[in-house]
């Protein structure tokens, strides 16, 4: 696997900033989105009706934003949350964008297809903010197909 | 002549949990045992013969446990097969990337005089890490003979099945592995007198381990003790004893062993930070762990709703034509009625949701075999202890996501009686994919916008309404300190597609086989009930004459607050015998009401139906009575019929009190 140390953490520092901040405007325009629905996309499957989205988009935004403090204190655990975060982002863009298809799916199948069911707030911003991961973090994402193993199997002793 | 088939070897999987002992179990018998990432996938002893061109032998996967103390009810039962039933072998499956820990029980396990054989899984890991694993010194230093396999690839599985097979070892009567110490071996000795003279009076264990356990102060064998002849020469021994500290230290000397054993053994290098542990930060971190839970239960939730959807709509128009297929083409009229209201209706509003459930069990597969599930546990355990509860008590929720059936026999793994009652009796609340059908029936309906929330949000009201009866239990009627918990992390791993898709597939199997069982029945005795009035004679189907109306208006008025009518009262009732025949029951009434084989047309002109009163409903389905099936096995593992009755009436209690607040508070809201 690749060694924390292998990584080019400014690079990473860098790209974590720009998607953390990608993943906080998402968030941010479905919010926006939330209170000021247009008539027109109302009533859209997932986009700016599902305030879940908006919550788990920043969530996403501000751990890539922590990661890249951390990697910027030259600590290692920043690694792991640019990975996490990386991950969550492609799990949101994977979720809106099944949900956006299988809505079109729906359409077809019950022989209508709106406009609203294509035009979708929620699954573009996640989307866009989805494939910018992507862009940015593919020489990373080997990272993730890596076998972590650990040293010591972590054992966890609780209220003991 | 006719051939001999019994086996010729009897061997038994021992180990510490998740080392890999199902996983190799299935390679030694080529069967299909569910492989998780993580503790107490085996509660039970499984068994399977192993063939070889040597002979047969006959494999037994003992419960995964840390030792041979018995503290929990897993590792007495391994510890008593152990014991009892003398396997010719104890093959002791030993992941290598740990081999301190697991040492100890080898120690145990030599004390135990059992003829053991060692296993070294997970050897890739050592390697990977720079160590050197000096398995022919370990070999020789514990005089037990060591297989190498690799579960993934399947190295080494041939020569250890050809090990089995030939295995010549004994059981040993009362071998001296570890020193206690001067004070400690006195009392050894002196009991050790006592106990060969009474024979195996106390049960057929190796006496010096029995001496150990009865100076540590193992209740069970202490129990034994007292009833037996000899119980005033053993109370004399080991009055005034502190047991407690005395087991302490006797743990310590069999750690100084295995750690000293290790060390020999293994040449490690410096250890650096894992990419497992700087993800953990995150995934298990104070403020980020349960943000990062609920985000993979939406994500979950919201793949089962939104990509299931067109798939159900797809086998719905496939049932509902076959259905109007049977009604126009079946002669006489009732058999084209039984046929397709009865038949296609019950069955196909279950299979309608297959496709939701493969992909609900896909994810959690896929989960499991990542390694999150037990971050999950981690996570809530930390939640749990710090409103007083036991962490323990969510392996078995988590289980509970699937069936709560096996989740219930998972809350084995807890030693202490409080702490597993409290587990069992809260454990019907979380979500088991039978009732899984009716939400996204309902959701598709009324809340087609918003469907994977709602699902997400009755999930998370599941574990809420669970943890809160929890809590309930602790500060009443089942006062205590909960136990502490000690759970291991395994490192995430890249999920097995093929155990994935082989776990997704037997859960499915299990569901379609159910609704073309059970269901079917139930779809039948309902057409009959829907049917037919009290006389027998043939009456409007689905109406208040028949006998499922007559049934019906009898809890109408308990259940006309909770703004359910009688044909809701009877699909609640069969429910009890399983979950998903509350959906088989309303695909018949409903179903034949529309007269087109779709329960969901017929749910949706219905006027007693609105958003506020389905999420009542399925409140209510989530919350009341446990099923049939799982309500034997509440019987099963409290022994108690007073639990069990407790369990149905006070699940119906709670769910009664949640529809109620949500259909009359909505009322009152304006929400009606």
């Amino acid at each position: 696997m690749d060694s924390a140390e292998n990584v080019d953490h400014g690079a990473l520092r860098t790209r974590s900033v720009v998607l953390g901040v990608a993943y906080l405007l998402s968030g941010l325009v479905n919010y926006v989105f939330l209170i000021i629905t247009p008539p027109s996309i109302a009533g859209t499957s997932i986009g700016p009706a599902d305030p879940i989205l908006s919550i788990f988009l920043f969530l996403v935004g501000l751990i890539h934003l922590r990661g890249a403090y951390l990697l910027h204190k030259r600590r290692m655990e920043g690694l792991g949350h640019v990975l996490v975060a990386w991950f969550s982002g492609l799990l949101i863009m994977i979720v809106v964008m099944v949900i956006l298809l299988a809505s079109i799916m729906e359409g077809i199948i019950d022989g209508h297809l709106y406009i609203s069911e294509i035009i979708d707030v929620g699954a573009a911003t996640a989307s866009f903010s989805g494939i910018l991961s992507m862009l940015l973090f593919k020489r990373y994402r080997k990272l993730i197909n890596s076998r972590g193993h650990g040293e010591d199997t972590k054992e966890v002793r609780q209220s003991c | 002549m006719k051939k001999d088939t019994a086996p010729l070897v009897r061997a038994a999987l021992a180990g510490n949990p998740n080392v890999g002992k199902t996983s190799l179990f299935n390679h030694l018998t080529g069967s299909n045992q569910k492989v998780g990432n993580w503790s107490g996938v085996t509660v039970e002893k499984l068994s399977g013969t192993m063939r070889s061109s040597a002979g047969e032998v006959e494999i037994v996967d003992l419960p995964g446990s840390y030792s041979l103390s018995g503290f929990s009810q897993d590792e007495i039962i391994a510890r008593e097969y152990i014991v009892n039933e003398r396997p010719d072998v104890v093959v002791q499956v030993i992941d290598s990337s740990n081999l301190e820990r697991r040492l100890y029980l080898t120690v145990q396990l030599l004390e135990i005089g059992a003829p053991l054989l060692l296993v070294l899984t997970k050897t890739d890991i050592t390697r990977s890490r720079g160590d050197r694993l000096e398995t022919d010194l370990l070999s020789r230093t514990l005089e037990v003979p060591i297989h190498q396999c690799d579960l993934v690839k399947g190295t080494g599985i041939d020569d250890l099945k050809l090990s089995l097979a030939t295995f010549k070892g004994q059981w040993k009567e009362a071998p001296k592995v570890v020193d206690y110490g001067h004070v400690t071996e006195s009392i050894i000795e002196r009991l050790l007198v006592v106990l060969k003279r009474s024979g195996h009076i106390l049960g057929p264990y190796p006496k010096r381990w029995l001496a150990t356990r009865l100076i540590e102060g193992d209740s069970d064998l202490v129990r034994r003790s007292r009833r037996s002849p000899i119980h005033k020469e053993i109370d004399e021994l080991l009055d005034g004893l502190d047991h407690e500290e005395l087991e302490l230290d006797m743990a310590d000397k069999r750690y100084d062993l295995a750690s000293s054993l290790a060390k020999r053994v293994l040449i490690s290098k410096p250890r650096k930070r894992t990419l497992s542990s700087m993800i953990d930060e995150v995934t298990t971190g104070r403020f980020t762990g349960i943000p990062f839970f609920l985000l993979i239960m939406w994500g979950m939730f919201e793949l089962t709703f939104g990509l299931g959807r067109p798939l159900a709509d797809l086998v719905d128009i496939g049932f509902g034509y076959l259905g109007e297929l049977a009604l126009d083409h079946i002669s006489p009229g009732w058999l084209a009625s039984l046929i397709g209201e009865g038949m296609i209706g019950g069955v196909g509003a279950v299979l309608v949701f297959l496709p939701n459930i493969l992909i609900l069990f896909l994810i959690i597969s896929v989960l499991e075999g990542s390694g999150y599930m037990a971050r999950a546990a981690f996570i809530m355990d930390r939640f749990m202890t710090k409103i007083g509860l036991s962490g323990r008590s969510f392996i078995p929720m988590v289980i509970g996501f699937g069936c709560n059936v096996p989740a219930i026999m998972a809350a084995r793994t807890i030693e202490n009686r409080k702490d597993r009652l409290i587990t069992i009796l809260v454990n019907p609340f979380i979500s088991c994919s039978a009732r899984l059908p009716v939400y996204i029936l309902f959701t598709g309906i009324f809340f087609p916008e918003t469907g994977g929330t709602v699902i997400f949000g009755l999930y998370l009201l599941g574990i809420l309404v669970a943890v809160g009866s929890a809590k309930l239990f602790r500060m009443s009627i089942l006062k205590g300190e909960p136990s502490p918990m000690i759970m291991e992390l395994p490192d995430y791993r890249p999920p097995s597609m093929k155990d994935a898709l082989k776990n997704t597939w037997e859960k499915g199997y299990l569901y379609a086989r159910k609704a073309g069982t059970l269901i079917l029945l139930g779809s039948i005795l309902m057409w009959f009930l829907a049917n037919y009035s009290l006389e027998l004679s043939a009456v409007d189907y689905g109406s208040r004459s028949s006998i499922a109306g007559q049934l019906g208006v009898i809890v109408a008025p308990v259940i006309a607050p909770l703004g359910f009518d009688w044909k809701i009262g009877v699909a609640l009732i069969f429910g009890f015998f399983a979950k998903e025949i509350v959906i088989g029951s309303l695909g018949v009434l409903y179903g034949g009401e529309a007269h087109s084989g779709s329960v969901t047309e017929g749910i949706a002109n219905d006027p007693i139906f609105s958003p506020l009163s389905s999420l009542g409903l399925m409140v209510f389905v989530l919350l009341y009575m446990p099923c049939l099936a799982t309500v034997a096995v509440i019987k099963q593992e409290t022994g108690s019929w007073k639990w069990t009755l407790f369990s149905i009436l006070y699940g119906t209690a709670v769910a009664y009190t949640a529809a109620l607040l949500i259909y009359q508070g909505g009322l009152l809201i304006g929400l009606g």
